[in-house]
């Protein structure tokens, strides 16, 4: 206990931290007993002969500089696997810009073969795009506007946002909203692109040009691609949702609207004798049809004959003799 | 960046070596870890200004990574007990026999202390550093660095007490031989 008090003195007289009053009862040790003068001794001469001692130890610096390189330049010998990578990715770019036409800004495209399917884009807005249809966005669809480009048919159901207006580019037009429901029927074998608005407020435009119409609720919208005409109609004709809902209704309809509408729908040519039938109005509704019993009722209706011809149907008549 | 870099390692590498030897006492190794601390370093090259004192950093971080390599193998450990050193007279012209004998048994005492005892140790005694320096270096407290400097002291002690009592009775034998 004693000896261990000594040596904590003596540690702090060989580092020279002894306090005046700790070097006074270091000296009382001592000299109270010859074995505390001997560890003293022995103590305070090994302390100095380690002072005048040095690990036998050289590390050379030049080789350990030397052999850090190396371990460095290591640890970069990724690099080049890197930069084949890199390499690989840039020449990848260059052949997709090649074969599309795009860089970096990648597209997200959405095609249907026979079947109609619902989309939601990143924005919230639902996209129903009929079937032989094709939609598609750039980059992560967070630009403004919000565009779109669609070949083929699709309703929209677009989520409001006032700062980033919705467009749709179709081939010659431009449809333009803000927060709304509409269909835009585009498909490139028809003669038209028309848009049927459901809710809210559109604009057609025409491609690359200033000239456009506004479209409320429930009007039409027409861009007849042989005439490059653009025109509005208060009502919307025959029913353009027909694809997605399924539901036909004809309201005191002329046959001529009728007969377009089924046409459009069923994607048939069915002629009539314009002249003759074309006024008469027709009134039904019907759900999830069958082409063949849309087609009896209307000529059993209206008192017409039904014919099959190369490429459709012909429907004739003496006039609108309702019973 | 480069040039800065290589200045460091020039500056410091050696002391960087010693302190890892004095924990691991061993060449090979204390120089792996000096790569590994040098490598750290030139990892954090972009921030290394916040380093208030860049040789207590590098210390500190070399006392560390050579316990790391300690803890990492306690097998290593154990050989590691067995290991003394080899130590040299700084003043070479001072060759007295007996300072050699004094040489062997400091040698074999300073090896068996603990690793960190041993540091604290050979860094107040072989690289002549205050008790406040290696405070500082080290990050303990000066209490610390005195406690450590008496636990070898201590040990010292306990170890040479054959010695003490073989010379006590040469002593003894010459009091009785002469009186």
């Amino acid at each position: 206990m004693e000896e261990d008090v000594l040596i904590d003195l003596i540690a702090k007289e060989l580092t020279g931290e002894i306090l005046p009053k700790e070097r006074e009862e270091l000296q009382r040790l001592i000299s109270a007993s010859p074995q505390n003068e001997v560890i003293y001794s022995d103590l305070k001469s090994k302390w100095e002969a380690a002072g005048n001692l040095k690990v036998a130890i050289d590390p050379s610096t030049d080789k350990s500089w030397e052999r850090f390189q190396n371990r460095r330049v290591k640890t970069f010998r990724l690099q080049p696997t890197l930069v084949r990578i890199a390499a690989l990715l840039i020449l990848g770019f260059g052949i997709g810009y090649y074969f599309f036409g795009q860089v970096g800004n990648h597209e997200t495209s959405f095609a249907t073969a026979q079947e109609s399917r619902e989309i939601s884009l990143p924005d919230g807005t639902v996209v129903t795009l009929n079937a032989n249809s094709r939609l598609a966005y750039e980059g992560d669809f967070t630009g403004t506007p919000r565009s779109v480009s669609l070949e083929g048919e699709a309703f929209f159901d677009v989520t409001r946002n006032p700062d980033r207006p919705f467009v749709i580019n179709v081939s010659e037009a431009t449809v333009e909203v803000l927060g709304t429901s509409f269909n835009v029927d585009a498909y490139s074998t028809s003669e038209n692109i028309s848009v049927s608005v459901s809710t809210g407020r559109v604009a057609l435009r025409k491609r690359n040009s200033t000239e456009k119409v506004i479209l409320e609720k429930g009007m039409y919208g027409l861009f007849n691609r042989k005439t490059n005409a653009l025109n509005s109609y208060a009502s919307v004709p025959g029913n353009p949702d027909y694809w997605r809902t399924g539901y036909l209704k004809y309201s005191d309809m002329p046959l001529r609207e009728v007969v377009a509408d089924l046409n459009n729908n069923f994607k048939l040519h069915i002629e009539i004798d314009d002249s003759k039938i074309g006024g008469c109005r027709f009134t039904s509704s019907f759900e999830h049809p069958q082409l063949d019993e849309v087609l009896e009722i209307l000529s059993l209706t209206m008192n017409l004959t039904l014919e099959k011809t190369g490429n459709g149907y012909r429907l004739s008549g003496e006039g609108c003799n309702q019973f | 960046m480069e040039h800065e870099f290589r200045d460091i390692y020039y500056k410091y590498h050696s002391r960087l070596f010693r302190v890892a030897y004095y924990i691991l006492k061993e060449k090979d190794a204390a120089e792996d870890v000096c790569q590994d601390v040098f490598l750290k370093l030139w990892d954090r090259r972009g921030s290394a200004d916040d380093i208030e004192s860049m040789e207590a950093y590098l210390i500190q971080m070399t006392r560390n990574m050579a316990l790391n390599h300690l803890e990492s193998s306690k097998r290593e450990e154990r050989l590691q007990m067995e290991l003394t050193w080899d130590t040299v007279k700084i003043n070479e012209t001072d060759p007295i026999p007996e300072n050699d004998k004094l040489r062997r048994v400091l040698e074999k005492a300073v090896s068996q202390l603990s690793p960190q005892c041993r540091l604290v140790f050979s860094l107040s005694r072989f690289e002549g550093l205050t008790n406040e320096e290696i405070a500082s270096y080290l990050d303990i407290s000066k209490r610390t660095v005195e406690t450590q400097i008496s636990l070898a002291l201590k040990r010292f002690r306990t170890d040479l007490k054959p010695l003490f009592a073989s010379l006590l009775a040469a002593i003894a034998i010459l009091f009785i031989l002469f009186f």
